[in-house]
């Protein structure tokens, strides 16, 4: 019996240590670790072994993390998991914005991680596939009728709302920073009004009956966005 | 003339001053002759003399008894030439005329000189006045200066005053009371060597003084009792005066002023540094002795797990291996907290911490924190009610987390098991109050501040809390940064602890946005 092709990740991080622990609880969940210690070896390693996500710590030697993300998006369209300390919020506002998918704020557990990991290798295949609605976890987004029925119950939702939902459901699993988001549903002159967003958001997370404290759609990242539990 | 303003010791008056009242005398015996002329017409010869005497008492009164006397002689010339004949000669032919210059002259003198006197006095007492009012006016200023530098500007304000230009003040290095000051080295050559005099002999040098030479400046000691504080470099107004042996005492006495103004401020500032260093070495002992007991503790656990599963991880059951990779677990995780803590203390210690505000919602933020705090609050009831009304706060979401994460960590410390713990959140009055109610104990009145300070815990009965001392030092300061308040009191059940974080509420932004109640 042969095993089927294990999908491949890129371990971008120059603590040996975290290299380790990742290559072994990776493998464990099925998955091919590449390691690189440095920038460099980085996007070097993108280039040729062409993985099908990259594990990137945002605070690395010589090239650092930022730089690696903008990079390797002038051709690359590889998934991208930053790892970043707290405290710099805006550091993992930066790398989304130049392109990163997610970010998992160190320490973290590795349930964590492999959570994240899976939804942007799943959001790879799927992102393609379903431009017509999103239907997960009792929530259902048809993006033509612009119909939203949570457990079967249809929701009303305004137009923003429903912008906003549809905007977080064709991304499902990823961060969407505040930014993004006024951008795409009010327009490029409406980046800085998160009053807006926040109102809308409030609203929306009421319709759908979510509970902050223990969100079953929509989670906060604070300071820096929202996604759609994937 | 009596001036009320300018400095009190002053260079000597120059000439033009000093023929002013010589002038005013011309003048008044000037007048007097255009009167008398007037008067000729109408009067009897011999009491036009009294005209001219009314001059002369004028200038005597005026100006003091040479100036009388010489408008007395002028007043006598020009009453002999014009008003007595033979006219237009200065022969005098009648006794008369030579008893008018006689009581002119007597008139002059006696009138200016006891006008002179009372000057002199008046003179004397308005100096002593000002000068008393000016060593009162210093020693008020030198008293609530708050520092050395306020006392030095004090100082040459006052030196300034006494003698119309500021002084150049030179203060030994802290650490070499008894080297001269450095400062004196960037002066001219005859300067530095006056002042190095006058601070080696502790006795005025250079210009003016007894040991002068080609220095610009008088260089006077500032002496206390315990010894030389510095030097002060004095320079006249007009740079070109003597000093008198009274101009000295005045100099010195502002001198011995200063020196005791300037020591005390600089006893002051020594009393604070010791202070703060006997401060800081308490806190930096409690911060050595809470890093070595928070951050062994739970890697003695940590470690103990691992070399237990590494070496008999064969031979334990299952369930112990669970129990303690567990371990390992929790105690890394409260080590993270406590790294994270740290950090957090060291921005705000260090004043390193910039707010990055942002509109938020509050059961947003409460939920957030609840849910990166749920490994601790397993084992209690945990409600949160957001009261109506609520609206979006304007703050650094990311940092009020921490402060609600800190809150629920010490609520969870206090608790009895299975215990609840409620958070609630109401604004009224322009300000957001989140209370954090627990079933524990509760705070003593005494503790209710101090909880806040930094490394105090307040022990519940058994040794089960372990906390790092930091947690709610650091939600006063962050709380702080955002123009809050907290504060501890007792829980509704009038047992437990509530900790109450009260925020201010902005404005929110006009709301252009048509999109309530637009249904798709």
């Amino acid at each position: 019996m042969t095993e089927p092709a294990r999908q491949r990740i890129l371990v971008v991080d120059d603590e040996a240590q975290i290299r380790k622990f990742l290559r072994i609880s990776l493998f464990a969940h099925g998955y091919e670790v590449i390691e690189a210690p440095r920038g460099e070896d980085a996007l070097r390693k993108l280039a040729e072994e062409s993985p099908d996500l990259m594990v990137l710590d945002l605070g690395l030697p010589g090239i650092d993390g930022q730089t690696v993300i903008r990079r390797a998006r002038e051709w690359s369209s590889v998934p991208i998991l930053v790892l970043s300390v707290r405290a710099d919020e805006t550091d993992k506002v930066e790398a989304l914005e130049h392109g990163a998918n997610d970010y998992v704020t160190k320490p973290f557990g590795i349930a964590e991680l492999i959570a994240r990991v899976r939804v942007l290798l799943r959001g790879r295949s799927e992102a393609a596939a379903d431009e017509t609605g999103y239907d997960r976890d009792g929530l259902a987004v048809d993006y033509a009728a612009r119909r939203v029925t949570v457990d079967g119950r249809e929701i009303r939702l305004t137009r923003k709302e429903f912008d906003l939902l549809r905007l977080l459901a064709r991304n499902p699993g990823k961060v969407l920073t505040h930014e993004t988001l006024l951008r795409e549903v009010w327009g490029p002159a409406y980046v800085t009004e998160t009053h807006y967003l926040r109102v809308h958001l409030g609203h929306l997370r009421q319709k759908l009956g979510d509970d902050p404290a223990c969100p079953r759609f929509i989670a906060t990242e604070p300071g820096v966005g929202y996604r759609l539990a994937g | 003339m009596i001036e009320d303003e300018g400095p009190l010791i002053r260079a000597a008056t120059p000439v033009w001053r000093r023929a002013v009242p010589y002038v005013w005398g011309l003048g008044a015996v000037a007048a007097a002759g255009g009167i008398a002329y007037g008067l000729e017409k109408v009067l009897p010869l011999p009491n036009l003399s009294l005209v001219f005497l009314s001059a002369v008492l004028l200038v005597a009164m005026r100006f003091g008894a040479l100036p009388a006397i010489y408008a007395g002689l002028l007043s006598f010339a020009i009453y002999n030439f014009f008003f007595t004949p033979p006219y237009f000669t200065f022969f005098v032919t009648h006794e008369a005329d030579s008893l008018t210059l006689a009581f002119f002259l007597l008139v002059a003198a006696l009138t200016g000189n006891v006008v002179g006197r009372a000057r002199s006095q008046l003179l004397t007492s308005r100096v002593s006045e000002r000068r008393a009012s000016m060593l009162y006016d210093f020693s008020r200023k030198a008293a609530a200066a708050t520092g050395l530098d306020e006392v030095i500007g004090a100082v040459k304000d006052h030196v300034a005053a006494a003698i119309g230009a500021e002084p150049l003040v030179f203060l030994p290095a802290p650490g070499n009371p008894n080297d001269p000051p450095a400062a004196i080295a960037d002066l001219p050559p005859a300067d530095a060597a006056a002042a190095a005099l006058a601070w080696r002999d502790g006795i005025p040098a250079g210009r003016a003084a007894r040991a002068g030479s080609g220095a610009s400046r008088l260089y006077m000691p500032l002496r206390t009792a315990r010894g030389r504080v510095g030097l002060l470099g004095v320079v006249f107004a007009d740079g070109r005066a003597a000093v008198t042996a009274e101009q000295e005492d005045l100099l010195r006495a502002v001198a011995d002023q200063a020196a005791v103004a300037i020591e005390r401020a600089q006893l002051a500032a020594a009393a604070e540094d010791a202070r703060l260093l006997s401060e800081t070495e308490t806190l930096r002992a409690a911060l050595l002795s809470s890093v070595s007991h928070d951050l062994r503790t739970p890697l003695v656990s940590i470690i103990g797990s691992a070399t237990t599963l590494s070496e008999v991880g064969e031979a334990i059951t299952a369930a112990e291996r669970g129990e303690l990779v567990g371990t390992i677990l929790q105690e890394s995780q409260r080590l993270n907290r406590f790294v994270q803590n740290l950090l957090d203390m060291t921005r705000l210690g260090y004043g390193g911490l910039s707010l990055r505000r942002d509109w938020a919602d509050l059961e947003d933020v409460i939920g957030h924190a609840v849910s990166a705090s749920r490994d601790i609050l397993a084992p209690f009831s945990v409600r949160v009610e957001i009261g109506p009304g609520v609206p979006l706060v304007f703050v650094d979401p990311v940092l009020i987390e921490q402060v609600f994460v800190n809150i629920l960590d010490n609520a969870a410390k206090y608790s009895p098991p299975g215990g609840a713990i409620a958070i609630r959140a109401d604004a009224s009055g322009g300000r957001v109050a989140i209370r954090f109610a627990d079933q524990g104990p509760g705070i003593p009145p005494e503790d209710r501040e101090r909880i806040f300070d930094m490394f105090t815990r307040v022990r519940a009965g058994d040794s089960r809390v372990a906390g790092t001392g930091l947690g709610l030092a650091i939600c006063r300061g962050l709380v702080a940064a955002h123009g809050g308040v907290i504060a501890a009191g007792t829980a509704p059940d009038g047992k437990g602890a509530e900790i109450v974080v009260s925020l201010p509420l902005t404005p929110p932004p006009p709301d252009d946005d048509a999109d309530e109640g637009d249904p798709i």
